[in-house]
């Protein structure tokens, strides 16, 4: 019976669980995620049900669409592309830059977990957490540190959906109330030429530099030409919908999975939601940072807030731009501008992992 | 290789690798963007011209 197998440490688990799952249904955190993930790791924490031993039902799950073949990340992405509407960087493309500077946290947070005692792989690993990218944390962790890819995953789908709670301080602090009041030129209109051509574009472009990033970035592009194309609406819609639905069911149990209490109630589980705040933050400030560093050079300003809007959590990050920037002028919209470095942060992120993961395996 | 010589390598050539692609992907989207609305521009003229002659 699997009562008397029962420890301490499974009981902390389905405290855990509970809490992640109270937090996706009553606060709405991350709730498509969380809930999955929480009752992943209260099957992962019963005794004796092994659905994490060989052959096993989540052990099928997470060895197919995980470890072995690594496909469920890319399915995400492939659905993220489709929802994705790429315009604001297309009519603003230097809102790029701010989405690489917004990768700064990552490497910030890299020493960290080395200074910690992490090794190089497993810094790696809990450094992209500050991409605020969930596929691509656990697409990275997956490759590089996989007895991390729990806590790793849950550090970042929970700090993705508290950055309206982490940025604003951050935000408040690096500017000044006459910097949040800067207005932005309404973004010119892109047409459907250039929404087509932009995925091709970004897919070439980026995994000839970095062909390691291909899996996230090739399926993030082609959910975008399905979106954009305009001929093939079916398949757009199933990537949004069903594909997506179905592949975050697989990808929130799985995670949940691998964290039974011996893997998760180590020091370490601690050290990584610690140093995953901390690369949040960076991630912020340095957005922020490049933001007003160009407005030394430029004729037409930028809204240094846009620059917190660099952290992948798309739309969520551009919208508390907006928030912070309304605080100081009701009638300034800053929300299409933001989210230029917003969607930029994915891109940006996808090409951090592929870079690590060209250096490191 | 040392640790942490390796993760300066990591550093810079990772971060600065993320600008120079994302600096390249920017010039390249500056680029295509002109000679799409060049095309664009070019279309929507040309009816014009051909109903003069």
């Amino acid at each position: 019976m699997g009562f008397s197998h029962l420890t301490f440490g499974n009981v902390i688990m389905w405290g855990i669980a509970l809490i992640l799952i109270i937090l996706a249904i009553r606060k709405n955190y991350e709730p498509l995620l969380l809930v999955p993930i929480g009752f992943g790791i209260l099957l992962a924490n019963i005794p004796l049900t092994d659905l994490m031993k060989q052959e096993h039902l989540l052990w099928v799950f997470y060895n197919f669409g995980i470890d072995r073949w690594d496909i469920i990340p890319p399915l995400i992405f492939l659905g993220v592309g489709a929802m994705t509407d790429f315009a604001p960087v297309i009519a603003n493309p230097k809102t790029l830059l701010l989405g690489a500077a917004a990768q700064f946290g990552v490497y910030v947070t890299f020493f960290g977990s080395l200074l910690l005692g992490f090794s190089i792989h497993q810094a790696a690993a809990i450094g992209i957490i500050g991409g605020a990218d969930g596929p691509t944390t656990i697409f990275l962790s997956s490759k590089l540190a996989p007895s991390l890819l729990g806590a790793t995953a849950v550090a970042a789908y929970s700090y993705m959906a508290m950055v309206p709670i982490i940025q604003p301080p951050i935000m408040r602090l690096l500017t000044t109330p006459d910097e949040r009041k800067i207005r932005m030129k309404q973004l010119r209109k892109v047409s459907k030429l250039e929404k087509i051509g932009f995925p091709l574009l970004a897919t070439v472009v980026i995994c000839l530099l970095v062909p390691d990033a291909a899996p996230l970035i090739g399926m993030l592009m082609v959910g975008n030409l399905f979106r954009e194309s305009g001929v093939v609406e079916r398949l757009s819609k199933t990537a949004q919908n069903e594909l997506m639905n179905i592949v975050t069911i697989f990808l929130g149990l799985c995670v949940g999975a691998t964290m039974p209490a011996e893997v998760f109630l180590k020091p370490q589980s601690l050290f990584i939601f610690c140093l995953g705040l901390i690369a949040f933050a960076f991630s912020t400030a340095s957005g922020i940072l490049l933001a007003k560093f160009m407005n030394l050079f430029l004729k037409q300003k930028i809204n240094p807030l846009i620059g917190a809007a660099g952290v992948s959590a798309v739309p969520m990050a551009a919208r508390v731009a907006q928030v912070v920037a309304r605080e100081e002028d009701k009638h300034n919209y800053i929300l299409m501008q933001a989210m230029g470095p917003n969607v930029a942060g994915t891109i940006g992120t996808a090409t951090a992992a592929g870079l690590f993961l060209s250096m490191l395996m | 290789m040392s640790v942490w010589a390796k993760a300066f390598q990591v550093f810079i050539i990772g971060f600065g690798g993320v600008f120079i692609c994302l600096v390249v992907l920017q010039v390249s989207i500056s680029i295509f963007s002109k000679l799409a609305q060049a095309v664009e521009n070019k279309d929507s003229g040309e009816p014009a011209d051909q109903a003069r002659a």
